[in-house]
């Protein structure tokens, strides 16, 4: 195995030179993405995101992967100063059927330099493997919609108070409608009704990240209480009126709180690249060019590279927290 | 700081306030000058396209017969060409600017304005026109009731430098401004503060445990602050030869950059927390008049020379500039600063024009260990530990430590220890414009300079400008690192420059 490790090495190294004309720059961290053979290209929007800016190894497990061996390549693009910089980038296949152990990624990490991992593989579960790679890697960043247990899976990993971090990205695609959101209730006047919501619908998002904004929703307005129920998530608290948050039937509504007096406080999308925010002291067109959920590649990295606020990451534990107990009790 | 109705909102807990899409006005005077075209209006696009700035209302002010068509081609050939996915984001954004002609002093130009604005949004003003036209501007806003703040969100005022020429008429704008606007209202720009390794000043120092017990007269012998420029005076040969590089680099960037280099920890990251601890420096500074400032002061004019391998014109050759001129176009100043802290470290400080290179950078110099074990090559034996924070070009930070050499001798010599923004983070720094635009529609002045600060440096300013008012600054050429006088500044006391 150590030979093989070796030879592994010794090709990347080659590789480094033929490429940019010189031996590696300081990689920075190790980068280990786990995913199927179908979502190759998902997977490598990743590395895609680092190129010119960050010099690191990337380490791509392939489940069910049929090439025998590790593949090491080599991605570079020119610097400022027209100097190669590169991602080396290592796939390793594991047979189908067989499970993802660290021993298959470990030994390719770079030592004593921070190791961040990213689980995309659909149809797989959030233990034992998972729970595995989350032992041996700094930050995790998981994806609750492809995991078998779904958001359950995902939310109590991002729980975890322990190292690493773990990120949820059906978390990180609520962020653009916790914006939009927050800005529905800027208008003083609007917020006394955040205390008498009786039904708020999302729409441009997927199941597990409705779960997640049912969560923020309970924790950002101080409710005890989150449950599924079959029309919705629950959201309820000692002295609050009850409310339930679920998937828009309506195509066009992005978000709509509706409270027990008969208001609507809502955006609703007028074509791909203009919203409508409206309520009883707002009613305003403004810019929103992609999907709500939308979230660019590099914010998955910063967010896998703990680049958040302190109030933020409270806010990220809480809510996972309220969801796995949600799903668990 | 955001402002309180905005915090109040508890769907916003969490959320970084500079994220936020919310609507905004921003009125640009001077809208058809050099700065709006190579910085305002790219900066507002890229915060648009980011989605940190997203919904703008964006009106050009200026005396131009210009109008929306034309302001919007000129925005559209500043904004660096994208890919064809941006061309909706661009004409969205383009679409969201529109023209006032209108001269500055003339009433009925802000009686339009006051129609046009939309209401419920915060209104940043940006004055970014000669400083003699900031007061008939802020005046007029003043009387058409536009800075008028009892209802809505607030209305800010964004001025560029130099704020006065002088304390006197810095003190003037002050006390004008003050009949209109609160402190909290008036925004000094000093885009220095907006650069990524300034604001990570303070950073390095309150957030890391290893510098601070150091940072102080037992452990730091100098602080040198450069900020070199190879350029020359660049067709602005007629304010520069009024102002000169005591005026317009040492009084603000400069001295702002000591300032944060020297200043206490503050409380919190609060504006006004963060501006006390800075103002507090500059009254520390002992003041330099008569012959102390021409003993710790070097001022210096750069004659024609070399650069590059080309041959430049001297100062006084320059476009718009008087032959006979005494204008500094270099100045290296020695303080020292009243307190415990600092009592007995000099701050070096150096600015200038076609010097060798372009470089802006901090250097602390530690004292050496007090007993020398390691024999070293003799021409490094002197070269202490230092910090070096750069902040342009390449923006990063090297701590110079001694090591030893490979070999069976125990010779050492200085390595470094190196940071570099470009590789250890993903995205690139925003542009310091960027930064204090979004910023001033967000209500955050922390990264602005107050009035008390901006008084205590033209007083420093002043007494050394009067000192040299009967004195031909000493010449240099261009091309070379300043005038032999300015070394003989440190050299006196043993240290030398950092090499350009």
């Amino acid at each position: 195995m150590s030979e093989r490790i070796a030879e592994v090495e010794a090709r990347l190294a080659e590789l480094q030179r033929a490429t940019s004309g010189r031996e590696a720059r300081s990689l920075l961290f190790s980068l280990v993405i786990v995913s199927t053979p179908e979502q190759e290209s998902e997977a490598l929007q990743v590395p895609d995101s680092l190129l010119g800016t960050r010099p690191a190894r990337v380490v791509h497990v392939v489940v069910g992967g049929k090439e025998n061996g590790a593949i090491p390549r080599m991605r570079c693009v020119p610097d400022q100063n027209d100097r190669a910089l590169c991602v080396q980038e290592l796939v390793i296949p594991v047979p189908p059927g067989q499970e993802v152990t660290s021993g298959f990624w470990i030994p390719f990490t770079l030592r004593d330099m921070p190791v961040y991992g990213v689980w995309l593989a659909a149809g797989t579960s959030s233990a034992p493997q998972l729970r595995e790679f989350a032992d041996h890697v700094d930050a995790l960043l998981v994806d609750s919609e492809q995991l078998t247990d779904g958001v359950s899976g995902g939310a109590c990993l991002a729980a975890r108070r322990a190292p690493p971090v773990a990120l949820d990205r059906s978390w990180l695609r609520v962020r653009n409608l916790r914006e939009l959101a927050a800005e529905l209730f800027d208008p003083p006047g609007h917020r006394p009704y955040l205390e008498e919501l009786s039904r708020v619908t999302v729409g441009e998002l997927p199941d597990a990240s409705i779960a997640y904004v049912a969560a923020w929703l309970a924790v950002a307005l101080d409710r005890d209480h989150l449950r599924r129920t079959p029309s919705g998530w629950q959201v309820a608290g000692t002295d609050a009126l009850d409310f339930t948050v679920a998937k828009s039937a309506d195509r066009k509504t992005v978000i709509a709180f509706e409270t027990h007096s008969g208001e609507t406080i809502s955006a609703e999308r007028l074509d791909e690249g203009c919203l409508r925010l409206s309520g009883p002291e707002l009613d305003r067109e403004r810019p929103s060019p992609r999907p709500i959920g939308w979230i660019r590649t590099v914010e998955i990295l910063e967010a896998a590279l703990f680049v958040a606020n302190e109030s933020a990451a409270r806010l990220r534990l809480r809510a996972a927290a309220r969801l796995c107990d949600a799903e668990t009790t | 700081m955001v402002s309180e109705s905005l915090e109040e909102n508890p769907l916003r807990r969490g959320l970084d306030a500079r994220s936020a899409a919310r609507p905004y006005a921003i009125v640009i005077f001077g809208v058809t000058g050099d700065l709006a075209r190579r910085k305002l209006i790219p900066a507002l696009y890229r915060l648009f396209k980011l989605g940190l700035a997203a919904d703008p209302y964006i009106v050009g002010f200026a005396r131009r017969d210009w109008d929306d068509g034309r302001l919007r081609r000129e925005a559209s050939a500043a904004i660096a060409a994208g890919d064809s996915e941006e061309e909706e984001t661009r004409a969205t954004f383009l679409s969201r600017i529109s023209y006032l002609r209108s001269s500055f002093d003339e009433a009925e130009g802000y009686r339009e304005l006051a129609r046009r604005l939309p209401h419920g949004r915060p209104i940043v003003y940006y004055l970014s026109t000669p400083p003699d036209k900031y007061r008939d501007i802020i005046e007029q806003l003043g009387r058409h009731e536009l800075l008028d703040t009892q209802e809505g969100p607030e209305a800010r005022v964004v001025v560029e430098k130099p704020f006065g020429r002088d304390l006197a008429s810095a003190r003037e704008l002050n006390i004008t401004a003050r009949r209109y606007l609160r402190e909290s209202q008036l925004y000094r720009i000093d885009h220095y503060l907006g650069k990524e390794t300034v604001q990570n000043l303070l950073v390095l120092r309150f957030a890391n445990s290893i510098f601070e017990p150091i940072w102080n007269n037992h452990y730091v012998d100098h602080v040198q602050i450069t900020v070199a420029e190879q350029v020359g005076v660049e067709g602005r040969g007629g304010y520069f030869d009024r102002a000169g590089s005591t005026r317009d680099m040492i009084q603000n960037h400069v001295l702002q950059l000591a300032s944060l280099i020297a200043m206490e920890p503050p409380t919190d990251l609060s504006p006004d927390a963060v501006r006390s601890e800075k103002a507090k420096v500059m009254r520390a500074v002992h003041p330099l008049r008569g012959n102390d400032a021409r003993d710790n002061v070097v001022l210096g004019q750069y004659a024609a020379g070399v650069l590059g391998g080309e041959h430049v014109p001297g100062y006084r050759e320059e476009d718009r500039v008087s032959p006979d001129s005494r204008t500094d176009t270099f100045a290296a100043v020695r303080l020292e600063l009243a307190g415990w802290r600092w009592a007995g470290v000099p701050f070096y400080l150096r600015t200038g024009k076609r010097m060798p290179r372009k470089v802006s950078e901090i250097a602390v110099s530690f004292k050496q260990p007090p007993h020398n074990l390691f024999p070293g090559i003799p021409e490094l034996q002197d070269v202490g530990n230092s910090l070096v924070i750069h902040i342009q070009p390449r923006e990063g930070a090297t701590l110079t430590v001694r090591s030893k050499i490979p070999g069976f001798s125990n010779a050492t010599r200085p390595v470094s220890l190196d940071f570099s923004y470009g590789t250890s983070f993903a995205e690139s720094s925003p542009e310091a414009y960027e930064r204090l635009l979004l910023d001033a529609i967000v209500g955050d002045s922390t990264l602005y300079t107050r009035d008390d600060e901006i008084e205590h440096a033209w007083e420093l300013v002043d007494a050394i400008l009067e000192a040299f008012s009967d004195q031909e600054p000493a010449r240099y050429e261009a091309g070379t690192a300043g005038p032999r006088e300015a070394y003989e500044l440190l050299r006196r006391h043993g240290r030398r420059w950092r090499r350009l």
